[in-house]
């Protein structure tokens, strides 16, 4: 057991969220600003292809998807040990919620995936 | 300030006719209430203006708008550098939230943004995660009045999704 003050860390992040939404709508504006150009920084690692891919959930999916689809053979080599799974190969890399899975014809002896899908499964907190 | 550029052109969209109100809801309008949160667009509730096209009614507003300097992309327009999205649902609980929707200055802008039992009503009928966190968020930070909310979702039907929420949510004696 932790002897760590959980209790004491959520009185401060609660004080200090209290501040945020107590703050003139003016200030929170800004704020706002800057919080959308950071979540478009992070985003600019990709392009997303819709807009539902944009929102500030980020899908996972389709970064993923959008990465391997430009992906050239030296990224397709670069990616993390995976899993083979009868003639599909599985790979884990973003969490328990989502998975790639790669139709890959692996009885081609090219390492390029012929067909590539990135599913992921519905952990509740994407609808 | 960038939201203001948004404002200027749905009060000019809406002086010329295209729309004949507008309110903005989402998490933009939230976060007058709240804690700001992060958010990729404005959510812009439409209420169309009378010899619109019937069948497509946005679509005179995407061009004019155009016209001024919006950029397409995908289903958003850019303007200034906000991606905007215009909703023009049509139902009695989004016409009523326009329509009792607040001033709110935005820099030298002054725009409409839903009130806060409307939001939390919208957020429930929408029901995804983020909405509940969103409604528990105004309740914990006592920017709801609870009353007139009750009164909103009985009358709109959401009475069950309220206390659905309650479940998921236990935010105390609401």
């Amino acid at each position: 057991m932790s002897d760590f003050d959980w209790q004491r860390v959520r009185q401060i992040k609660d004080l200090y969220r209290a501040k945020l939404t107590a703050l003139p709508f003016e200030e929170k504006l800004h704020i706002l600003e800057r919080l959308r150009l950071r979540a478009s920084e992070l985003r600019g690692m990709w392009q997303p292809t819709s807009a539902g891919e944009r929102s500030a959930t980020s899908n996972v999916r389709a970064f993923v998807g959008s990465w391997l689809f430009t992906a050239s053979v030296p990224i397709v080599a670069s990616l993390p040990p995976v899993q083979t799974v009868s003639n599909a190969t599985r790979l884990d890399m973003f969490g328990p919620s989502t998975t790639l899975l790669f139709a890959a014809d692996l009885t081609q002896s090219s390492t390029l995936p012929t067909t590539i899908a990135a599913t992921k499964s519905n952990d509740g907190s994407h609808p | 300030m960038a939201l203001q550029e948004v404002i200027a052109e749905l009060n000019r969209i809406k002086a010329a006719g295209f729309i004949s109100d507008y309110a903005v809801g989402g998490a933009v309008a939230a976060h007058a209430y709240i804690e700001p949160a992060a958010t990729v667009d404005v959510d812009v509730f439409v209420v169309f203006g009378a010899g619109g096209h019937p069948l497509s009614p946005l679509a005179p507003i995407w061009a004019d708008l155009i016209a001024h300097g919006a950029k397409v992309e995908d289903d958003h327009l850019v303007i200034g550098t906000w991606p905007v999205q215009f909703l023009a649902d049509g139902r009695p609980l989004l016409a009523e939230a326009i329509g009792s929707a607040r001033a709110q200055n935005f820099g030298d802008q002054v725009g409409k943004i839903m009130g806060p039992e409307h939001l939390v009503a919208i957020a429930l009928a929408t029901g995804r995660m983020k909405d509940y966190a969103r409604v528990a968020e105004f309740i914990k930070y006592g920017a709801v009045n609870l009353d007139a909310l009750r009164a909103l979702l009985e009358r709109f039907g959401l009475t069950e999704r309220w206390e659905t929420f309650k479940t998921r949510f236990p935010t105390g004696n609401v």
